[in-house]
């Protein structure tokens, strides 16, 4: 019989990182914009089969623990109402009397499914394996610096903060969701730059802090402390023409320290397990996940028939996993039509990552009410930490983007 | 509740691009919210918590409500909109749409009806619009539609995993009686291909474990199942009256006349002892009693009639911007 070592967990699921995507600059997206309301919408679609660990090594989706080819499928939709204009034109204040202010509000929806044996996999752990519905609403409010110009070149500058209302679907027992569960605090400083009239820059940095997330799902293995992150972006995009542009952009997210977990409780949900169920669902032969940690349960333990049946149960923690950092290429074509609509396609593509993991402690016992005090032997099974905080895809996203202007300024 | 937003415009004129500058053509986004809630022997099966343990049917619920799917749709008219900066009158013309519903919508995997499907759609569709007296109007659409995989079916897997191609139609005549006033009766029909059902998990009425031996249980034997096809066919009466200029209100019933819905025989296996893992020594497997159970979600054909209050509204923004490029008449 195989040995019943760290074993047992191993599930890999991804959510997309939202704040990310919601804040991917793109042409224009920071250049003082005539007064006016905007209105966009952006469709977002990716098939997941990779993800970085923890050293940043590209794993595919559910191996060891199924067979490779399935995937977390992920569509996500966007809609973006902006306002720009002056409240305080006509006053004497400081500063914001001659500098446009704008509003934004984002609402999100989406998709998130895992497939095949990954979706058979989560519900050994009574946990959903998708999540459909309404996500987080961002609102971010700023104000546009002055446009400058120096010889061909045209500049300006913005500062925003915004928030993350965490409303949005969020289920304690799934392995994945749309809504997030913790507020965020975004503020932001980015530019804008065009060169010859022909080079557009935009670049942004961003510093998103997290709140608590005091109902973790997919049994705690979402953060409940999320650590903050930074973010830096930046879009380089080349007019061809009054109607088409082209751009390339790079973004990069890096985590500040290490997320922390500290209510996992993620285990079987049949239990006890037989020993050959035990032993079926250790790490498909690869002893201890290759981390070098010894069997705690001999292959004697393992084979007695006085003992035929185990109960796991995992410790709460708290566990801290090392971080998580997300680079990301992206590459679009924009055609404007008029004044009045952009429709924009873009491809992103990761290009390193490191998502969370944690090294949790699972208590082995041979009688129900299992805990430290009746375990015959502990194990520790290193699990990915999932969704928005924790968990980073290596796999490239597609973007379809509309703006349209349903007011003309 | 639905809500639809269409939008009409060119494109491309000023490129002079063949067949897309000439014509008009059609944005549509359609979204829903739904309040669903079982009743009857279903809501008590979802309801029993002393159903085995070893199956997810102890974890289910009888509601499943929430925001529906995304539907978009993309079309160009392929006649009847040649002369639209001309105003022209325009008595007959046809549609082309392109479509795909996105799975955005609530779907509660443990219910028996969601307000979303779970599955991503597309569909193509023909209509034509035809008015042949003044204030006699006559719409005909006929449309196929396809569905990726459902890769979560809900309720244990009752739900199907492939839903069968679609062919659905409708035909409509509206006739206006006085000033504002339009009363019109109409048909829509839809025809489904067989649906297919992955490693269903439970059944709402399983077969009694085998007495003879003792400390036994039963599962639903893994496969894939199929039904034999859905379909309905609807008839029903409209009334609608503008109370301005833009804003139409509207009153529908539709009554369906025939329909099916999805069934499919799902085979048990016995094994003793209960709950012991399959393949592992010790555990013997024999087939067992076969039962006779109904595909949920997009696998029913509703029987009953139904209200439907409408308000269109027309924003009427029109052509808010120069034509760059083009030469208006």
């Amino acid at each position: 019989m195989k040995q019943l070592s760290a074993l047992l967990l191993g599930c890999l699921f991804w959510a997309g990182a939202h704040a990310g995507i919601v804040f991917t600059p793109h042409v224009s997206e920071y250049g003082i914009l005539p007064a006016g309301q905007y209105t966009e919408f952006t469709l977002i679609g990716s098939e997941i089969e990779h993800i970085y660990d923890q050293d940043g090594n590209k794993v595919k989706l559910g191996v060891p623990f199924v067979p490779a080819g399935d995937s977390t499928d992920v569509g996500l939709g966007l809609i973006k109402y902006l306002w720009i204009g002056n409240l305080f034109r006509d006053s004497n204040i400081p500063i914001l009397s001659t500098r446009s202010q704008f509003c934004r509000v984002i609402g999100t929806m989406g998709y998130q499914q895992n497939t095949g044996l990954i979706a058979a996999r989560a519900r050994l752990f009574a946990q959903r394996p998708g999540a459909n519905g309404l996500g987080d609403v961002f609102g971010l409010c700023g104000i546009y610096g002055h446009e400058h110009r120096w010889g061909p070149l045209k500049f300006n500058g913005l500062i925003a903060n915004t928030v993350k209302f965490p409303v949005g679907s969020y289920d304690t027992q799934a392995a994945l969701n749309i809504g997030t569960n913790y507020w965020s605090t975004i503020p932001q400083l980015a530019f804008h730059a065009e060169l010859y009239g022909r080079l557009y820059i935009d670049g942004t940095v961003a510093y998103q802090f997290n709140g608590n997330n005091n109902r973790p799902s997919f049994g705690g293995l979402t953060p409940t402390k999320p650590a903050d992150v930074y973010n830096t972006e930046i879009n380089l995009a080349f007019k061809w023409s009054e109607h088409w542009f082209t751009d390339i952009g790079f973004s990069r997210r890096e985590s500040v320290g290490g997320n922390q977990y500290d209510r996992v409780t993620i285990n079987f949900k049949d239990q006890p397990l037989g020993a050959q169920t035990a032993c079926d669902n250790t790490n498909n032969g690869v002893n201890n996940l290759g981390l070098g940690l010894g069997p705690v349960i001999s292959q004697q333990l393992c084979d007695s028939p006085a003992l035929d049946q185990f109960y796991l149960n995992p410790r709460a923690g708290p566990y801290k996993d090392k971080g998580t950092q997300g680079t990301l290429l992206t590459a679009g074509i924009s055609y404007v039509y008029r004044a009045s609509t952009v429709v924009q396609a873009r491809v992103a593509k990761p290009i390193s990552g490191r998502g969370g993991q944690i090294d949790a402690v699972f208590d082995v016992c041979a009688t129900p009410e299992c805990g430290p005090d009746n375990a015959v032997s502990q194990v520790v099974s290193r699990l990915y930490g999932v969704q928005e905080a924790a968990a980073v895809a290596a796999s490239p996203y597609y973007e379809l983007r509309l703006v349209y202007l349903f007011w003309a300024p | 509740m639905d809500a639809d937003f269409v939008w009409t415009f060119p494109m491309f004129e000023s490129l002079q691009l063949p067949f897309f500058a000439s014509r008009l053509h059609t944005a549509r986004v359609h979204l829903t919210a739904a309040k669903t809630r079982s009743k009857g022997a279903l809501a008590r099966f979802a309801a029993d918590a002393g159903d085995d343990a070893s199956t997810d049917a102890d974890d289910l619920r009888n509601h499943g409500s929430g925001t529906g799917d995304l539907g978009l749709e993309f079309g160009s008219w392929l006649l009847g909109s040649d002369h639209w900066r001309e105003r022209k009158d325009t008595p007959f013309a046809m549609l082309a749409l392109v479509g795909t519903t996105l799975p955005f919508g609530s779907y509660h995997r443990d219910a028996a009806v969601s307000a979303g499907n779970n599955t991503i759609a597309f569909h193509a569709q023909l209509g034509a619009h035809w008015r042949p007296w003044s204030g006699g109007f006559v719409d005909l659409g006929v449309g196929e539609r396809i569905f990726l995989k459902n890769q979560d079916p809900a309720f244990g897997g009752l739900h199907p995993a492939n839903q069968g191609n679609e062919l659905f139609w409708d035909v409509n005549f509206t006739q206006r009686v006085h000033q504002g006033l339009y009363v019109g009766t109409f048909a829509t029909g839809r025809k489904g291909e067989k649906n297919s059902y992955e490693r269903p998990r439970f059944a709402p009425n399983p077969p009694a474990p085998p007495t003879t031996v003792p400390a036994s249980d039963n599962y639903p034997t893994p496969g894939v199942y199929d039904d034999n096809g859905t379909s309905l066919l609807t008839a029903g009466l409209s009334a609608s009256y503008f109370l301005t200029q833009r804003l139409q209100l509207g009153l529908h019933f539709a009554k369906p006349l025939s329909g099916k819905s999805g069934e499919f025989d799902l085979p048990y296996t016995n094994r003793q002892p209960a709950a012991c893992n399959p393949g592992a020594t010790g555990c013997t497997t024999t087939a067992g009693d076969t039962v006779h159970v109904d595909g949920l979600g997009s696998a029913r054909s509703y029987a009953s009639e139904r209200f439907m209050l409408t308000l269109n509204y027309n924003f009427g923004l029109g052509d808010t911007y120069t034509c760059t490029g083009c030469k208006r008449p």
